[in-house]
């Protein structure tokens, strides 16, 4: 089996936000959505902070699609749009997308955006990878783990274009991939692990 | 999240609908069909690749893959070409040039003023009508007052473009400017030009050049044990280029970051020192007096690779040499003498075995002290204490640097050009850190190095051929400082500037718009309508760099690589790329023949003119088969400048400064930011602390109307809660930003990184990203006497600028 993934060194990250442009061009993404955003933990600024000066810290999270293995979103979609495929990869099938917005709802991650208008791209054409679905208004969408790209043999955008390289892309069912490797060490962290979404996305801290 | 949620952008190039009452003016001027079919007319749905260096200004020159579809770029990703991933990189901005090239807010047209000055009013006019109307006022100028009293101006980024008009014109072009080289000016002189300073193959030419440039390339520091950061947050400013440091930190480099604020390299480095702003050369100088009494030095470097054993004649000031002094303007023979220990007796500096640092010596009845005593004797005025009273840093901390600095066996020390480079005692900051490098002996070595990073390479530089013209055809030197034109008689009356240099490197900005006001004409030639543009009498629309009319767009040489820009789009609009502009204007005078006719001749004739022997071979058609990049032949070996020898008439780097007599700074001495001090009166009325820092999502001004990047934030100014509790604010009030200068007004945002007593901003910001005024209006415009004479003249105190913020 192959189980896709993506780890990502908070350390080694910058929050420089260029995986969130990456993916927007990458997928097309309309304006006012994003599928990948970088927070800032407990700031209302992006290059904000937590505690009182001079005892302070910050972390900038990079935010996607978690790829559960066990997706809350799924569960609760009435239509199969959502699904787990063969590659660990929680896609979306437009088509049988009704819009009911109730994965939205579930996903604890709150990574999923729907097209309440028709798209507004700015650019006003179709930019990204011309393999990628252009959706319509009425769809749910979010991170595919760049599909297009992974189904062919190409690392997800976002990971090519982190400068600070601190995003690991492989396949958590093979041993010996990087990714395995990193998975088993412990400074690991999951993001809502309570929540049992059993998200494969993890960081390093 | 959007700022453009619910707003169409469909029809994207509907009008020009910017600044003003342009949009009223210029309406149904455009017509978003008939610029794109131009580009897509014909072009089957399939996609073709090209490859170009993207900018020059964040430092980092990233060449990007761009992969166009139906004549529209669609895709921005980092050159594969690169192995090394090092240089494989994009950032947020290169991704989010898909929408900027394609913005509403670009200039389409050549636009003419109707209203008055600064009110950005513009009607379309033609290419024809926009050039006529250009050369009329050349010709006007030039009849009434000379070549020389046109200036042609260009930002940073612009300049590479017009590297043929300012000759065509004879124009006067910039000299100096005053920005980027605080520091420098107070360490360069001490090391000198680098250039044969080691006997590896491969130059850097700017170092030693007034730049403070680092001595050693970035790939180096992983070679590091120690690397103290002091006001740099590369992360953010040079963001392609940073992911090194943490290899350093990985590979085992303790990472200490000394800035007021708590910056991106603050969060990643092992510790964070908060400094007081202005302050940082007592920091350095409080190490070096760390370093004396401890002893921590390294004698065998200072004997034989410094000064510190010259004779300094306590009367005159002036060193013992061999021969006469040198007279004005004639070469520096480097014939200082030392006592030598060895014989006992007084000798040339490089005929010394055992050059004594230290003990009086009386010469024909004359008192003479080495320039080891003097800097001993200076530091006994300045102890640690007073260091760590300035700077706020602990005396423990300060010691700990200090040994941690001296002691490691291989340290680096890296600064930024945002924050002390730019307060007027930078100077003395830099001749402390060479004072540093004196004492230590951490230069040339592997980890070893000091200076600013704040250019994402730093590694070889090719020296490129460049275009011949015939005789006569020249550009003129500026006289004045572009940025004293305001405040200096000057013989300037028409300029014609590429890029808002006006507004990034002027200080005290409201003083430039009235210089702008008062010429006779001005031209400016850009992509966007920024800020210089609302004084423009004429605007010509520029492409950006990826759009020209032939196959290629430039050739550089930078960090170890020769880089090709390739054609993507044809101009978008009505633009024209830099070349073209230029070319049809040396046609229009009748110069044509002084002008290569293509880009491609330009490009061929950089390449094969090229003295350059680490690039022999490179070629237009070799650079195009290997994706637009090609490494210098020493590439493979890690750059190390003042390996052998320091530039200067001695070969020894040279800390003491006979010129700075008259000024006491011979050796460093401590003197307070001229405006920013923290004993300053003025503090009263203005007790608080302005700067601006590079942002992320911006290259200075540049990126300011990017809707990708506007999507995360725009232009606001951060306190701390100390700070707003105390007037009164709350995160997203608007304020009153305000000095004697000027103010202006934007949103205030708490954010606790931010020190106490402080405000900071992004730089850059164009006039309509305020609500009202610009924040250039506030910055420091006073000029110090001390600062003209060294390297690079006079600098810019940008940042020794003190406001106050109050409700609107
Ligand atoms: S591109 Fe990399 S460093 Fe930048 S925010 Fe994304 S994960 Fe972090
Ligand atoms: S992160 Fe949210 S959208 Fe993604 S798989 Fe998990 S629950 Fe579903
Ligand atoms: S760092 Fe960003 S802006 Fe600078 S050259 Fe690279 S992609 Fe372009």
């Amino acid at each position: 089996m192959t189980k896709l993934a993506i780890a990502i060194n908070l350390h080694r990250c910058t929050g420089c936000h260029t995986c969130v442009n990456a993916c927007k061009m990458q997928n097309n993404v309309p304006m006012g959505m994003l599928w990948n955003r970088v927070i800032t933990e407990n700031s209302a600024v992006s290059d904000g902070v937590e505690g009182t000066y001079p005892n302070i810290s910050r972390t900038t999270i990079p935010l996607a699609c978690q790829h559960c293995e066990n997706p809350a979103c799924q569960k609760v979609c009435p239509t199969g749009a959502t699904y787990k495929d063969d590659m660990g990869r929680v896609e979306i099938d437009y088509d049988k997308c009704i819009g009911c917005r109730m994965c939205m709802a579930a996903c604890p991650y709150n990574v999923r955006v729907f097209n309440w208008n028709e798209p507004d791209r700015d650019p006003g054409f179709n930019y990204g990878d011309a393999r990628v679905p252009v959706r319509s208004k009425g769809v749910v969408e979010k991170c595919t783990l760049c599909k297009e790209r992974t189904d062919n043999g190409q690392v997800p955008m976002c990971v090519e274009c982190c400068p600070m390289e601190a995003r690991v892309y492989g396949d958590l069912d093979d041993p010996n991939s990087e990714i395995s490797k990193l998975r088993a060490k412990n400074n690991v962290r999951i993001l809502l692990e309570d929540m049992g979404t059993k998200p494969q996305v993890f960081y390093l801290e | 999240m959007s700022g453009t949620e619910g707003i169409s952008r469909r029809g994207f190039l509907k009008g020009v609908g910017t600044v003003g009452a342009l949009g009223a003016l210029a309406g149904g001027m455009t017509n978003a069909g008939e610029w794109l079919s131009s580009a897509s007319a014909g072009e089957q749905p399939d996609e073709k690749v090209a490859y170009l260096y993207h900018r020059d200004h964040c430092g980092c020159h990233c060449s990007l893959k761009c992969t166009m579809r139906e004549g529209r770029i669609c895709l921005i990703e980092p050159n594969d070409a690169y192995q090394d991933k090092f240089y494989r990189h994009v950032c947020v901005k290169g991704i989010s040039e898909i929408q900027h090239i394609y913005s509403d807010q670009r200039v389409q047209t050549p636009m003419k003023r109707v209203g008055e000055r600064g009110e950005a009013q513009f009607v379309s006019i033609s290419w024809d009508e926009a050039y006529d109307l250009l050369i009329e006022n050349l010709k006007k100028t030039w009849d009434k007052y000379g070549h020389e009293a046109v200036l042609m101006h260009c930002s940073s980024e612009c300049r590479p473009h017009y590297s043929l008009l300012p000759a065509v014109l004879g124009a006067s072009t910039q000299g100096a400017v005053g920005i980027d080289m605080g520091m420098g000016n107070g360490r360069d002189p001490a090391f000198g030009p680098s250039k044969g300073c080691t006997d590896a193959p491969g130059e850097y030419a700017g170092l030693g050049a007034g730049w403070n440039r680092p001595t050693n390339e970035p790939r180096d520091l992983i070679y590091s044990k120690y690397i103290l950061l002091v006001g740099n947050n590369v992360f953010h400013s040079v963001l392609s280029r940073s992911s090194m440091l943490l290899d350093a930190q990985e590979a085992g480099a303790r990472l200490v970051a000394v800035d007021p604020h708590y910056s991106q390299v603050a969060a990643k480095a092992d510790e964070w020192v908060p400094i007081q702003p202005g302050t940082d050369p007592a920091l350095y100088l409080g190490m070096a007096s760390v370093i004396v009494d401890k002893k921590l030095y390294d004698e065998d470097f200072m004997k034989k690779r410094t000064d510190f054993p010259f004779l300094v004649n306590t009367q005159t000031g002036l060193r013992l040499r061999a021969g006469e002094e040198p007279a004005a303007g004639k070469t520096d023979a480097g014939d200082e003498m030392v006592w030598d220990l060895a014989t006992d007796s007084l000798v040339r500096h490089d005929q010394a075995s055992d050059p004594a640092l230290s003990g009086e010596r009386i010469i024909d009845g004359v008192t003479y002290r080495t320039v080891f005593d003097l800097f001993v004797e200076n530091l006994a005025s300045f102890p640690v204490e007073k260091a760590s009273q300035l700077t706020h840093i602990p005396v423990e901390k300060l010691e700990e640097i200090a040994v941690d600095y001296a002691t490691s066996g291989a340290s680096s020390l890296v600064m930024g050009y945002g924050g002390n480079d730019k307060i007027s005692n930078a100077d003395i900051g830099g001749h402390t850190l060479a004072a540093l490098v004196a004492l230590t002996g951490m230069i040339g070595k592997p980890g070893a190095s000091v200076g600013c990073f704040a250019d994402g390479f730093h590694g070889y530089q090719a020296t490129l051929g460049s275009w011949k013209f015939p005789e006569g055809v020249k550009s003129a030197t500026l006289k004045t400082k572009f940025f004293r034109l305001p405040y200096e008689e000057n013989n300037i009356h028409m300029a014609i500037i590429a890029g808002d240099s006006p507004m990034n490197r002027t200080a005290n900005y409201q003083m430039t718009e009235k210089w702008l006001s008062g010429l006779d004409f001005v031209c400016a030639i850009d992509m966007y309508y920024t800020s210089y543009t609302d004084y423009a009498d004429l605007i010509l629309p520029a492409a950006t760099v990826f759009e020209s009319e032939g196959d290629y767009n430039g050739v550089e040489a930078y960090g170890g690589y020769v880089t090709l820009r390739e054609k993507c789009i044809d101009p978008l609009f009505d633009s024209k790329s830099d070349f073209q502009i230029q070319v049809d204007i040396a046609q229009r005078l009748g110069m044509g023949d002084a002008v290569p006719d293509s880009f491609e001749q330009l490009i061929r004739t950089m390449l094969d003119t090229s003295p350059d022997e680490t690039i022999e071979g490179i070629t237009l058609e070799s650079l195009v088969a290997n994706q637009g990049v090609q490494a210098q032949s020493c590439q493979g070996t890690i750059r190390r400048g003042y390996v052998d020898r320091f530039g200067t008439p001695s070969q020894r780097l040279e800390l003491y400064f006979e010129n700075m007599l008259p000024y006491g700074q011979q050796l460093p001495v401590w003197e307070p930011p001229m405006e920013a001090g923290e004993d300053n009166a003025l503090r009263k009325k203005y007790p608080l602390y302005f700067a601006t820092y590079k942002s992320k999502f911006r290259i200075h001004n540049q990126y300011w109307d990017s809707a990708w990047n506007n999507q995360f934030e725009s232009a606001f100014i951060e306190m701390n809660q100390i700070d707003m509790d105390a007037r009164g604010l709350n995160s997203g009030d608007e304020v009153r930003i305000v000095n004697d200068r000027g103010e202006f007004k934007t949103k205030v945002l708490h954010n606790e990184a931010v020190r106490p007593g402080c405000v900071r901003m992004p730089s850059g910001s164009w006039k309509k990203n305020v609500d009202e005024g610009c924040f250039q209006y506030m910055s420091n415009s006073d000029v110090l006497e001390r600062h003209s004479k060294l390297i690079m003249g006079y600098m810019i105190s940008f940042n020794d600028t003190l406001v106050e913020v109050e409700r609107a």
